[in-house]
């Protein structure tokens, strides 16, 4: 509209910028930190690296072998981040697959089929919103001991998926009943079934709502922390947050700049996701608030 | 009888066509009921019934009545934790959508360099609430952190606190640091609300020259009133089971001083092995949660809108 100089902007501006300089600046202080010696950390964590070094993402990803796995800087780093992110990415990947298959399937079933009790199970199903997963940890963990589930990716996953159905079946009801009725009746005046109309008419209408859930609940099962580090307890099994927490849980094994390097590792997917999809994540999560 | 018998079969088949509608239907509910059954329902009421016993992990489970319940009113580990909770959910949700709404109105307006602003102020709300709470426990340390360090270069050494080892500052930084990781979301939200208000009446508004704050106060306002009300209720929710961030941040301490219910309940169970108290921490969490969720569904009319 006005984009013309205004005197009233300025002190908006300046708090704009200010702002900004605090969004970016953790971001800054992570790389260049990451690049450090442990011992150039301790001295001054502002300062630029002297000599920037990728040893740290070389010993976080890999561990350290050899003759490196003597030394001081391999023994405080000896977190295994290239495990962790391929345990994040399965528990994301078949989190995100079994929640957008079953939250469709509802969408589906609440926004256009006829049977009885539909509207019972909708209330169920936005009731289900009250119970916080926490309250649930104590018998999840016991009965995952018992049936010797802890350590298995699968059950964290569809456990995510689970937490996270309410939500998305919700926000898919509402997407399925925007899409215009016409091209269903249409094509079962063409003899289409129900079933034929929501595999070939229903879903590829709905691929932008799919995302949407999709892109909603990435990064909850990306970098969930509490479930993962009670369910998960072998090192080689944990997924990024609780790999993360467990590098600084030892006093001896702690590092800050291979941390850093973690927690550059664990984010810089996430960021670039963003970088590249901005206006689909952003359209994505204004769809989620208005929704619901 | 031509005609009847046709008519008899179309029947037949509609009925059937209905009836594979209402199988359908049925199918496609079926896994998100067996889903919620066997992780959300059935995990409730064993909670629910531990917290009726002295369950301690091992052997059996013996049925204490309210006992749990009634010991919760003495418990200072409790009180302090519940106090807490409190403390930090109404401070970090009233600073973040504050913060939120004061990032929003200008953007919204279409300041010089908006769609930056926006983008860059949506970056932290990416980052997960581990690395965001890692990062800032390092910025934050009280002698080598980048923020005392400033402080410090700057003159002002008596405002370089023990951020997050003094007692009596360690919830106020821990409300600070939630509440700027969750501006950015609750920015976007209102965004979203307040681009539904039609052009025709903004533009109406600069014609009678109004001033920029008369038109914020008048009329964007009074229209993300309820979405702020739905904000300020599903920000305060999730803020009220928060864990990541304060276990990843400051552990609960110093002391219990930042111990929040959540916390609480999982160092109960996993730390002491008191199953059955653990779970009475719990369904006071679940019932707290419930009630503001039953409040949230009526505001913004979840279970009812049909779009």
């Amino acid at each position: 509209m006005n984009k013309k100089f205004k005197l009233s902007h300025v002190p908006v501006q300046i708090f704009f910028i200010l702002w900004s300089f605090m969004q970016l600046y953790p971001l800054y202080f992570m790389i260049i930190n990451s690049l450090k010696t442990n011992a150039e950390y301790v001295v001054d964590t502002m300062a630029l690296p002297t000599q920037p070094t990728f040893d740290n993402f070389i010993y976080a990803w890999k561990g350290a072998s050899g003759d490196l796995a003597n030394s001081y800087e391999a023994l405080t780093i000896s977190g295994n981040m290239a495990t962790a992110f391929r345990n994040s990415l399965i528990v994301t990947v078949v989190g995100l697959v079994v929640l957008c298959a079953i939250a469709t399937m509802t969408g589906y079933a609440q926004a256009r089929l006829n049977f009885r009790g539909r509207s019972k199970f909708y209330t169920i199903i936005v009731w289900m919103l009250a119970i916080p997963g926490q309250a649930l940890l104590i018998p999840i963990f016991r009965i995952c001991a018992e049936l010797k589930l802890t350590n298995n990716l699968i059950v964290l996953a569809v456990l995510y998926a689970t937490f996270a159905l309410p939500g998305a079946a919700i926000t898919m009801k509402a997407n399925m009943e925007s899409i215009p009725k016409e091209l269903e009746e249409a094509a079962a005046l063409d003899g289409c079934t129900k079933w034929t109309t929501f595999w070939r008419i229903v879903l590829p209408i709905s691929r932008s709502s799919i995302a949407t859930v999709a892109i909603l609940n990435m990064n909850y099962m990306w970098s969930e922390l509490m479930f993962a580090n009670i369910l998960l307890t072998k090192n080689e099994m944990r997924t990024l947050s609780s790999a993360l927490v467990s590098l600084t849980a030892s006093q001896f094994n702690y590092s800050p700049a291979g941390l850093m390097a973690g927690v550059t590792i664990t984010s810089v997917p996430i960021l670039i996701l963003y970088a590249f999809c901005q206006r689909w994540i952003m359209g994505s999560v204004t769809e989620g608030a208005v929704k619901s | 009888m031509k005609k009847t018998g046709k008519k008899g079969k179309r029947k037949t088949s509609l009925h059937k066509a209905r009836r594979n509608e209402e199988l359908m239907g049925y199918a496609f509910q079926l896994p998100l009921i067996i889903l919620l059954c066997i992780f959300m329902i059935y995990p409730l009421f064993r909670t629910i019934y531990w917290s009726f016993t002295d369950f301690r992990g091992l052997g059996s489970a013996n049925w204490v009545g309210l006992k749990n319940y009634i010991s919760l009113f003495d418990d200072l580990r409790f009180t302090n934790a519940f106090k807490n909770t409190v403390v930090y959910s109404l401070g970090t949700t009233v600073l973040s959508c504050g913060l939120g709404l004061l990032l929003a109105a200008p953007i919204y307006r279409k300041i010089r360099g908006w769609n930056i602003y926006r983008f860059v102020f949506y970056i932290t709300p990416m980052l997960s609430g581990t690395v965001v709470a890692l990062l800032m426990g390092r910025l934050f340390n009280q002698d080598v952190g980048a923020i005392n360090v400033t402080l410090r270069n700057l003159g002002l050494d008596s405002l370089a606190l023990n951020w997050l080892t003094d007692l009596d500052i360690v919830m106020y930084t821990v409300i600070l640091v939630s509440a700027w990781f969750g501006a950015g979301g609750a920015m976007l939200v209102y965004l979203s609300n307040m681009s539904a208000i039609s052009n025709d009446v903004q533009e109406a508004a600069t014609l009678d020259g109004v001033s920029e704050w008369q038109r914020f106060w008048h009329i964007t306002f009074p229209i993300i009133k309820r979405p702020f009300l739905v904000v300020l209720m599903s920000n305060f929710i999730a803020n009220f089971r928060s864990y990541e961030m304060i276990n990843v941040l400051t552990g609960g301490g110093p002391g219990t001083k930042t111990q929040v219910l959540s916390i609480l309940m999982t160092l109960t169970a996993f730390n002491t092995n008191q199953y059955g108290l653990a779970c009475t921490y719990a369904v006071v969490i679940v019932v707290v949660i419930a009630i503001l969720t039953a409040f949230y569904i009526k505001v913004s009319g979840i279970a009812t809108k049909r779009v």
